[in-house]
């Protein structure tokens, strides 16, 4: 063998077995971007547990040759593929969390105070809104429904929702939704401030009656029943998130309701996130629609947030016993952050008003209503 | 909390100057495709054909849609010879806009005409409105997009019938020539801002619609069961009169047991009034607490309880 053949296989090896000569700017570029959300994610504490993993998905996958997202040539998936054929487009994970989620929730201040369910459905003004909006930008009906349900604050209903109307979209609307999510604290207040006066953040509010076990049972049964039979479209996320409130509230299956809020849900979060990073790749994900999303997602946030708080003041003109408005912006489903953020405006106007538990309910309405916004959507396009 | 949200702010401010610096450098790296998408035409419609008879079906996955739909094309005064996608042509009529036609744009090719004839042609689905209106291209017209002004007709099953005439030769006829053959370039048009806008409203009202129903649900289900509490907690509270009632019956019985000498019980009367005179005309009657005759009480009450508890005394 010559010089020129040891060469020759070098080069062959170096173009057709090593990344290196691949390498674009685009792909650098979205390395960057997986490392970003790494160091928000370990630095900053900024939603970790999604960040974490969907940063390290970008990071990963923008490699060049990387056997990841492709398929073999025997037409089976590659390994983050098959996590996201078999968990994302197969709507399972989506679904799973909201398993979670039910068995995490307790319902007591909504059945308590029905009539925030009414705020919850307000709240998705926003959504509706940035759908109309990003049609002006040559978005499709069905990209518009998926980058206005971020406004939801909903993770897993933006995941379903776009995996289903615009697949192509998902990093972007996925992204954007948890970012919006972890900076609730900072988006809200001065909206909150902005839409209501000093005398009606001090209102105080009566407080919540006591609920019985047999209603907190009663209400997955009842709710699933309502929804499902209003929205057939939506019954995947609300039945699994009703039977995660049944396995709680019953609690005769405590081991199947732990594994459900904790076990169950970790580990679908580590296929969620790397499967939603996994999707970033720089030829998909490098134009203008992200940036527009990233825009419209913060607008939508804003707009659902004033949504809740304008639903309350139209409710309180036609209740005797007035609600604080500030409960209003919980109606904006990130559980429990929206609520937080509340008690603590209402806490710093006065010390003794804690908003908590009359926040919760909207707040839970928010989950429903951004749940029956999306099937409101996918209904549309059946 | 003002640390929490310089934290948030710096973190939002660096994320969101990233993205747009992303954003910018892409777009300088492959400007081309990354304006692309917006030109693209993501949800083309692809129309497959199939023959039955003398109809002519398409398959196809319209615009805004999840679901396939199917439309029957069928032609009366001549033959139905063949039926092909078409796509949207570039005009200066700024009033046509390719997400209008969500079912695609179709040629369709008649044969057998009589020579300047006129054929009616029927196209239905169920994926059109009643307010559907099928619209016709000639580019050799002075303006090349027409509404036909078809009938509308509703079938059941929700099928809407759309028919239109076309003559030979005639301003619909893109071949322009009275030859026995006639092409048309057509398609059933809907507004795509008017379904946007209209959808919109109807949904967000439905948000609103479902959490009302389901408040109402919450609300019927909360009075009842409020209602039973309430039935239950007046039932816990009778019994306990009852058994409140029975208890001091029982120790009325027991005192009245107890035979009293009545130069002794109006001993104890005169004794109590006096001591309350004397405190009244001292001024200490109002700090009973202190008076000497409540304080004797007292010590001569723990002192009974003490001795069932102090079994050596005994």
């Amino acid at each position: 063998m010559s010089w020129a053949h040891v060469l020759e296989l070098i080069q062959q090896i170096l173009i057709s077995q090593t990344g290196i000569p691949h390498i674009t700017g685009g792909a650098l570029l979205m390395i960057g971007v997986g490392c970003l959300f790494m160091y928000l994610a370990i630095a900053k504490d900024f939603e970790p547990l999604l960040l974490l993993p969907i940063g390290f998905g970008i990071f990963l996958v923008n490699f060049p040759l990387t056997p990841l997202m492709g398929e073999t040539e025997l037409g089976y998936p590659e390994l983050i593929r098959a996590f996201y054929h078999y968990g994302v487009e197969w709507e399972i994970i989506p679904c799973v969390i909201f398993l979670g989620l039910g068995a995490m929730t307790d319902f007591g201040p909504l059945i308590a105070n029905p009539k925030t369910l009414i705020i919850g459905a307000g709240a998705q003004l926003g959504v509706f809104v940035t759908y109309i909006g990003v049609l002006f930008f040559g978005f499709t009906l069905k990209e518009a429904a998926s980058v206005g349900i971020i406004g939801g604050a909903d993770g897993p209903t933006t995941i379903y929702l776009t995996t289903k109307l615009a697949p192509h979209l998902l990093g972007a609307n996925a992204v954007a939704a948890y970012s919006y999510m972890a900076l609730v604290p900072l988006i809200q207040p001065p909206i909150m401030r902005l839409l209501t006066t000093k005398e009606q953040r001090l209102i105080k509010m009566r407080q919540l009656r006591d609920v019985s076990k047999k209603e907190k049972i009663l209400f997955p049964l009842i709710g699933a029943t309502l929804i499902v039979l209003l929205i057939p479209a939506v019954a995947p996320l609300m039945g699994l998130f009703m039977l995660g409130n049944l396995m709680r509230e019953s609690g005769v299956v405590k081991r199947l309701a732990d594994t459900a809020e904790n076990d169950l849900m970790n580990i679908v979060v580590i296929f969620l996130g790397v499967s939603v990073g996994a999707t970033m790749k720089a030829e998909t994900f490098l134009t203008w629609k992200p940036l527009i999303i990233c825009v419209f997602g913060l607008i939508d946030f804003i707009i659902c947030t004033a949504g809740g708080i304008l639903t309350v003041h139209i409710m309180n003109f036609f209740l005797k016993e007035k609600m604080n408005p500030l409960i209003g912006s919980a109606g904006v489903s990130a559980v429990p952050m929206s609520a937080r953020v509340s008690n603590m405006e209402g806490l710093r106007e006065d010390p003794t008003n804690f908003l908590i538990m009359h926040a919760m309910g909207p707040n839970l309405a928010g989950v429903i209503g951004s749940a029956a916004a999306a099937g409101m959507f996918i209904a549309m396009f059946q | 909390m003002k640390n929490i949200c310089r934290k948030y702010l710096t973190s939002f401010v660096r994320a969101f100057s990233f993205m747009v610096l992303t954003i910018l450098l892409s777009l300088h790296f492959g400007a081309g495709n990354c304006l692309a998408a917006f030109g693209e035409d993501v949800e083309k419609p692809k129309p497959v054909f199939s023959k039955e008879g003398s109809a002519i079906f398409v398959k196809l996955l319209p615009r805004g849609k999840s679901k396939s739909i199917r439309i029957r094309f069928e032609v009366t005064g001549g033959d139905l010879a063949d039926i092909q996608a078409m796509d949207l042509p570039k005009t200066e009529n700024s009033d046509i806009d390719k997400k209008d036609f969500r079912s695609d744009l179709f040629t369709v090719h008649v044969a057998n005409v009589p020579v300047g004839g006129e054929v009616t042609i029927l196209s239905s689905c169920d994926y059109y409105t009643s307010a559907t209106r099928f619209y016709v291209f000639n580019e050799k017209a002075a303006s090349p997009w027409s509404d036909t002004n078809a009938t509308n007709k509703s079938l059941p099953d929700r099928v809407q019938d759309l028919t239109f005439s076309v003559k030979d030769g005639g301003p619909y006829d893109a071949d322009g020539t009275a030859d026995g053959k006639i092409t048309v370039n057509c398609g059933p048009w809907d507004s795509f801002w008017g379904y946007a806008v209209g959808t919109l409203f109807i949904r967000f009202f439905g948000v609103f619609l479902v959490l009302g129903v389901l408040q109402t649900g919450m609300i019927i289900c909360g009075k009842l069961f409020e209602r039973a509490d309430k039935r239950r907690k007046i039932e816990k509270e009778a019994l306990v009169k009852v058994q409140v009632l029975e208890a001091s019956r029982d120790a009325v019985e027991t005192v009245s047991a107890t035979v009293m000498e009545p130069e002794m019980v109006a001993a104890i009367s005169l004794a109590l009034h006096l001591e309350v005179i004397r405190e009244m005309e001292s001024g200490k009657a109002l700090d009973s607490d202190q008076s000497a005759w409540n304080l004797y009480g007292r010590q001569k009450i723990m002192s009974d309880r003490l001795l069932v508890f102090n079994r050596h005394t005994k």
